[in-house]
């Protein structure tokens, strides 16, 4: 089984790519991958309690945890970008695994394809 | 790992991954990615790159403004090939 990791660098008000790499993510589950999404730089408040793309009329990022439980998707967020914009309260329902940047890019050898959103 | 590169240094995803990349790993700087060998080459220092010829030439620079290797499109897929990995 190949293992992708989906990588998305932009914030989910004013993109779409958190949802993008999400659901593109959920996916790769109807072929034989294995998915994981890492959320850096501005994407890491995708994972505030209070980041909510509805409140603007927007697509509703918190549509993606159900998906997250449903097929219990690995979901990783750097340490850094999450000093860097602020954010301290996580919701706990994208079962995120915080790393640092250091052990991100260690981590990186093990995938067959890093896909960038 | 082939570490495919199309945006330039105003790109944070870019950055990232040239940050993550390692001596081994190819990386390819294709369409606005050459911009790193023009603006920023000093990140690119003790990393494996090559650099896709008609992007560099397209945008108006000429060959000799690089220091890396140049590639055309044969020998892009060579190294796809070379790289089985990748980060893009």
């Amino acid at each position: 089984m190949k293992k992708v990791l989906f990588v998305i660098y932009q914030a989910p008000a004013g993109s779409i790519w958190p949802n993008e790499g999400f659901r593109t993510a959920f996916g790769m589950y109807a072929d034989d991958v294995e998915p994981e999404v890492l959320l850096i730089d501005q994407a890491a408040i995708t994972l505030a309690r209070e980041t909510e793309p509805k409140k603007l009329g927007l697509l509703s990022i918190k549509m993606v945890q159900k998906y997250i439980g449903k097929y219990d998707t690995k979901v990783l967020v750097e340490k850094e970008s999450l000093q860097k914009f602020h954010v301290t309260d996580l919701d706990e329902a994208y079962q995120a695994e915080v790393l640092s940047r250091a052990e991100l890019h260690a981590r990186l050898p093990q995938y067959d394809h890093v896909v960038f959103m | 790992m082939l570490v495919l590169v199309k945006y330039g240094p105003e790109n944070p995803g870019e950055r990232w991954k040239l940050e993550a990349a390692v001596s081994t790993d190819q990386i390819v700087l294709i369409q606005n990615g050459i911009f790193w060998a023009i603006a920023e080459p000093e990140t690119l220092a003790g990393k494996k790159v090559s650099v896709v010829q008609f992007d560099l030439e397209a945008r108006g620079y000429p060959a000799t403004a690089c220091q890396w290797p140049l590639v055309d499109y044969a020998g892009l897929i060579t190294l796809m090939e070379e790289n089985p990995k990748s980060m893009s």
